[in-house]
């Protein structure tokens, strides 16, 4: 027969009782070296926890008393006996090579979550939001880098109608829903809201040399709304805050990963306009070297300003090789 | 003596009466034995068990975070050793996982709010600020609960209008103050909180004094201002020396080369001076808590035992900035092992000083009975920490 050395609690007072236990037909059965009489407890209110490894675990008899094994051994064989099954999540605890397995598994799935699932969920829910909820979105941000002095939006530009000609012509090569929206801020810049409204500053207008830098730039910007680049961009990027937040208990390694992570995908979201962009400047007969070209200037002047924000585009000199090649 | 026994039968004897304060003289007539807290908790084993909660986590895409956090208490509690004995941890991770699909909107709320619309983060931020004072008892309740010692489970006696009473004093002193009075709006809730522990049928008394909470607090706020200070002064410093560096190339005639370097200079020291000020900072959070942990433990008494840390500080910063460095260079796979001796050093500055078998004594009284229940699992996902 099977028994254990332990301690028993009653759960009404707080002396420990070195007791041993043992498994019979309908009970466990607590007996003690100093007492004759022994305790039963029905087997089935008897509620254990998989023990974690280095410990020695121990079992709830009832609502109020436990009895808690001298060794991890015992409790194990314990355990099996009385509820046969055994602990499957100490053994994955304490084995090396599962551990080893675990490490090498956890950045695996780390990276196809990270490379695969969220680029891909983000992707297919991206195209399902609907139209009215980018709108709204698209409203609120536009307001946000106002309120936060990124730009002013310039009601009646002089370069407006110009502009809008252009755009007709993307529309109908595209196919998009676009808008336009003149704005200046300090920087050459130009960005696409989620609904389709192609942002624009008066600083990178006056730096195009002619009409076909333009036609590149909003192309380019045609592509970021046809992929609905900017919906997978905060969809992924919350899903990530999420993944990673419980993994590492705590924010500040998930925004390190996240930082990291944003970039990556954001040089993805780039190549892709870069590319839609290539395929309609040339249907329409236009090089898309005009586009490197404006990139080219944009970086120049930008970097005099402040080199932090093109960090998170592909080296200019690489997407202007892209664009040149046939 | 008789004075003594007497004082521990009502100790005993009367439920909710509270801890008894006794001289420190008739304490010592009664040969007080000091029990440290020990603690066996291991960094290598830790690490295994956190390296497959992570794991089964993300596999399970996030229903088996209920269980690893149950293991992961157990793990810690039950490493802790008082007397011959240790701690244990008994919540049901189903309960757990139940409380968290419910409570989770609010969360989802504030996490993808924002980029729906900028009020929905407020709103849910709102409705947490009211929830407070709730959370608080109702996660106390169950987590202590749950908390056992030699067969006696721990138990929380305060109640929620309590609760929100202490809470909304405490906002009106700090709000009409403008932030000067915080330590003591910090020290009522801080005070709630640990007076309403209950060990048994013993409430906890909790004697930590107010003035020590604002010495500790504008004595932290100092050091911080003077880490800004010398951040500040330390960029500048930084663009005077670059200055001098630029001069140097274009004086052997290369305009060229003296523009990236400069760049390049100011960006590498800038970063460097940059994680140097966040490491401060970091060391500053974890020191700031350390000595609240510092006073409130040293604050408390549950019956006749009392509670003593011997913190020693400049050991514990530099574990902690050695931890850092640690988790910086290994990507956060050290993280585990952090853990383990940071909860190391903190427990096992604390012991308890009790007269000889009084660890014998307590009893269970009534028992409300395990609060395992849904409503009240759902609080655990703010986790009000119960400190040590």
């Amino acid at each position: 027969m099977l028994q254990f050395l332990g301690s028993y609690f009653n759960g009404e007072d707080s002396q420990s009782r070195p007791a041993q236990i043992t498994i019979e037909a309908e009970c466990v059965r607590i007996s003690f070296a100093t007492e004759k009489l022994g305790l039963e407890f029905p087997k089935n209110r008897v509620v254990a926890s998989q023990r974690l490894a280095g410990t020695t675990g121990s079992i709830r008899l009832n609502n109020s008393a436990r009895f808690m094994f001298n060794s991890g051994e015992d409790f194990d064989a314990f355990y099996h006996k009385l509820f046969g099954r055994k602990n499957w999540l100490t053994s994955l605890e304490s084995h090396r090579n599962a551990i080893l397995v675990g490490v090498l598994s956890l950045f695996f799935v780390l990276a196809i979550f990270m490379k695969f699932i969220i680029p891909a969920s983000a992707k297919s829910l991206s195209s399902q939001i609907p139209v009215e909820v980018s709108e709204f979105v698209s409203r609120s941000l536009l307001k946000a880098l106002q309120d936060l002095k990124f730009l002013t939006v310039v009601e009646g530009s002089k370069d407006q109608d110009h502009l809008e000609d252009l755009l007709e012509q993307i529309k109908f090569r595209t196919g998009e829903r676009l808008k336009l929206v003149i704005a200046t801020g300090k920087d050459p810049n130009a960005f696409a809201l989620p609904d389709g409204t192609i942002v624009i500053t008066e600083e990178l207008i006056d730096l195009a040399e002619d009409d076909q830098e333009l036609l590149g730039v909003l192309f380019h910007e045609a592509g970021h709304v046809r992929y609905h680049h900017g919906w997978q961009m905060l969809l992924s990027s919350g899903a990530i805050t999420l993944v990673l937040g419980p993994v590492f208990g705590g924010a500040d390694f998930s925004q390190l990963a996240l930082a990291l992570v944003y970039n990556g995908y954001s040089r993805d979201f780039e190549r892709e306009a870069d590319a839609f962009a290539k395929t309609h400047m040339n249907e329409l007969g236009i090089s898309p070297q005009k586009l490197g070209s404006i990139l080219e200037r944009m970086t120049v002047k930008a970097r005099s300003v402040d080199p932090g924000w093109l960090s998170t585009h592909p080296s200019t000199k690489e997407r202007i090789e892209y664009l040149n090649a046939l | 003596m008789i004075n003594f026994k007497l004082r521990a039968f009502l100790q005993t004897h009367s439920p909710g009466s509270g801890a008894i304060h006794l001289d420190t003289n008739e304490i010592q007539e009664n040969k007080l034995a000091s029990s440290p807290i020990q603690f066996t908790g291991q960094g290598s084993t830790y690490f295994k068990i956190w390296i497959m909660n992570t794991l089964l986590t993300l596999i399970t895409l996030g229903i088996y975070s209920a269980w690893a956090k149950v293991r992961t208490k157990k793990y810690f509690y039950e490493n802790t050793w008082l007397e011959k004995n240790n701690f244990q941890y008994d919540a049901d991770p189903i309960a757990i996982l139940k409380g968290r699909l419910i409570i989770g909107v609010p969360a989802l709320l504030y996490f993808f709010g924002g980029h729906i619309s900028i009020w929905l983060p407020f709103v849910s931020i709102f409705l947490v600020l009211i929830l407070t004072p709730w959370l608080v008892v109702k996660s106390l309740s169950f987590n202590l609960s749950q908390t056992s010692h030699r067969g006696i489970k721990f138990g929380f006696t305060h109640k929620v209008n309590d609760s929100y009473k202490v809470h909304i004093k405490a906002a009106l002193i700090s709000i009409f103050t403008f932030g000067i009075l915080y330590p003591k709006a910090y020290f009522q809730i801080t005070r709630f909180k640990y007076s309403g522990f209950r060990f048994g049928k013993v409430n906890f008394d909790f004697r930590a004094l107010e003035t020590d909470f604002f010495k500790t607090y504008y004595g932290f706020i100092g050091i911080y201002l003077i880490a800004i200070f010398l951040f500040v002064l330390g960029i500048m410093g930084l663009y005077v020396v670059s200055g001098f560096l630029e001069i140097i190339p274009m004086l052997v005639g290369n305009a060229e080369y003296a523009k990236d370097s400069q760049s390049g200079l100011n960006f590498g020291l800038i970063e460097l001076s940059v994680l140097f000020y966040f490491v401060s900072i970091y060391l500053i959070i974890k020191a700031f808590f350390a000595k609240f942990t510092y006073l409130i433990a040293n604050g408390t008494s549950v019956g006749l035992l009392n509670v003593k840390c011997n913190l020693k500080m400049k050991n514990y910063l530099t574990l902690e900035a050695k931890n850092l460095f640690l988790m910086i260079f290994t990507l956060g796979l050290y993280f585990p092992y952090a853990k383990i001796k940071a909860s190391q050093f903190i427990l096992e500055s604390i012991s308890v000083q009790a007269p000889a078998n009084s660890f014998d004594e307590f009893t269970q009284g009534q028992d409300s009975g395990s609060i395992n229940n849904v409503a009240e699992a759902a609080t655990d996902f703010w986790d009000v920490d119960i400190g040590v």
